[in-house]
């Protein structure tokens, strides 16, 4: 059958829309199964930037005696698509989600066979009365005195992270960043260390597996070198003010006043580069309109 | 699943419609590509509403095609803080510009009664369409900041997916709601274009830039043209009332 553009638009543009829904259909691949990883090692990079074992609530529950409060069976539909099991209205997870908005855990691509492995691990750890200390979580080097200056450097964007991410002030602020400060899509991180100990810290540089951060991250991690840098950054803010109170922030109207300055200017100089234009014409115009 | 209905099978569909219709619409009814000027009608609060609304609009748009097409070099020109302020200032410049103009514009439109005779249900749409994409935007400017450099590395992988016809939505999944009803709201927009005033922008006069000015004015002796008025011709729409005041006293009407 053919087709007229100049005839049919609503069929042509089923026919397209069936072509490009075929193409996207086809494009649309099975993700790459990660390499298997110890369980320790599968929560330290996919659950510790949220969650404790018992070492207290991150921005999710702390998970200590989970598998005693929940059943296996639950634990896998949660984990696996926390968002839809909410919309599903189960009584538990409207709860969880209440008592730690606005965080929404992400959906998991974990197989059947890491998530048991780390719930075992967490039974385990529980039984034995144990805290979860990640093993990666430490520092490739020991911290040194010029590392807190390449590690502002590195935040605000003035050497560039080796990986290809986007310098930290795209998104976060600090009490040094900036005279306008840095980003606040996500949180003012001056109180970084005060907010999670060192051993968090480390581990959620090493695997920022927050929900924003994690696809930006992903393909873009940062170095070990890297690392140590900006957690000297952070250990100096602490230093600094060790009793600041953690997740403080307050917003910044210094931006928002720069752009209302500069939009009188703009008003003030669009009547100036305009200054000529024929006003007294138009009110004429108007004036006999009315008659 | 409404994810995929927002963020895939929306932004196919609101592009499928916006060429189709747009080229459709063009060879049938080419003439129509207009704003359909309402100047005429009215220049003191036009000037503060097209100016300001043209100028912060094609800045905006322009940023945004800048971020999609040129991303690292962004992030590039945006690692030096004060670059990335002027930057950041300039766009939210002309966000401002555009919500002071589409704000006017709206007044404009709902409060004189010349130019409300002249507007259609379709013009209305597109005037709150634009006037929540524009509020919205400005409200993302300046309490997500910095967007330049995260509409880099979040927003623009997921357009670019979606230009290749691999659709990722990983990367915009966790952005605030707010972020989320700008870019659902930009494939409505999208979704009208090709049915309403928002074609003009396709056949910019910009000859314009260099044509020396044209006066218009009305030359006709109002008093003769009373004097010898015939009975008054149609009435034009929308401004009835006062028409049928002046066909009482014999004057003669406005017409077109």
């Amino acid at each position: 059958m053919r087709i007229h553009l100049t005839r049919q638009p609503i069929a042509l543009s089923l026919w397209l829309l069936t072509v490009l829904f075929s193409q996207v259909a086809r494009a649309q691949t099975a993700p790459l199964a990660a390499a298997p990883a110890g369980p320790a090692v599968s929560f330290e990079k996919r659950c510790y930037s949220c969650h404790n074992i018992g070492s207290g609530n991150k921005k999710g529950p702390d998970l200590n005696g989970v598998t005693d409060r929940r059943t296996r069976d639950w634990l896998h539909e949660y984990i696996e698509t926390p968002a839809a099991f909410y919309r599903k209205g189960d009584p538990t997870a409207v709860e969880l989600f209440k008592k730690f908005a606005p965080e929404v855990m992400p959906d998991q691509a974990l197989t059947t066979e890491e998530i048991d492995a780390i719930l075992n691990m967490i039974q385990a750890l529980t039984r034995k009365g144990e805290v979860y200390v990640p093993p990666g979580a430490k520092l490739a080097r020991v911290m040194g005195l010029t590392d807190v200056y390449a590690g502002w450097r590195l935040f605000t964007g003035r050497d560039k992270l080796q990986n290809g991410g986007a310098a930290c002030i795209s998104c976060h602020t600090l009490a040094s960043a900036g005279r306008l400060g840095g980003g606040t899509l996500g949180p003012d991180l001056t109180t970084a260390n005060i907010k999670y100990r060192n051993p968090e810290l480390i581990s959620i540089l090493q695997n920022p597996n927050f929900p924003t951060m994690s696809s930006v991250f992903a393909a873009h991690p940062l170095s070990d070198e890297e690392i140590v840098k900006l957690f000297a950054l952070f250990d100096h803010h602490r230093r600094q003010n060790p009793t600041a109170q953690a997740g403080a922030t307050t917003y910044d109207f210094k931006f928002p006043l720069l752009g209302a300055i500069t939009l009188i200017g703009a008003v003030v100089g669009m009547n100036w580069i305009w200054k000529n234009r024929h006003r007294g014409v138009r009110e004429e115009i108007v004036r006999r309109s009315r008659i | 699943m409404h994810n995929n209905l927002l963020y895939i099978i929306l932004p196919y569909t609101a592009f499928t419609v916006a060429v189709v219709f747009t080229i459709y619409r063009y060879r049938k009814d080419g003439f129509s590509y207009s704003s359909l000027s309402s100047q005429f009608l009215e220049s003191k609060e036009l000037f503060y509403g097209s100016v300001a609304w043209h100028f912060g609009v094609i800045g905006a748009l322009t940023g945004h095609a800048i971020g999609f097409l040129f991303p690292k070099s962004v992030l590039w020109f945006n690692g030096v803080p004060v670059r990335l302020y002027i930057l950041e200032t300039t766009g939210l410049l002309f966000g401002l510009l555009a919500l002071v103009g589409i704000v006017s514009l709206t007044v404009r439109r709902a409060t004189s009664s010349r130019v409300r005779a002249v507007t259609s249900k379709m013009d209305v749409v597109v005037v709150m369409l634009l006037l929540i994409q524009v509020s919205l935007g400005v409200y993302i400017a300046v309490f997500y900041r910095w967007g330049s450099s995260w509409f880099v590395t979040s927003a623009v992988p997921y357009l670019r997916s979606l230009w290749l016809l691999q659709p990722d939505l990983k990367m915009i999944e966790p952005l605030p709601l707010i972020i989320k009803l700008h870019i659902v709201n930009f494939y409505l927009l999208l979704i009208v274009f090709p049915f309403s005033r928002l074609v003009h922008m396709l056949v910019v006069p910009l000859q314009y830039l260099w044509r020396p000015y044209q006066i218009v004015i009305w030359n006709w002796n109002r008093r003769r043209a009373q004097a010898h008025a015939p009975q008054p011709a149609r009435q034009p729409a929308g401004v009835a009332s006062s028409a049928d005041e002046h066909a009482a006293e014999g004057r003669p009407v406005f017409t077109r």
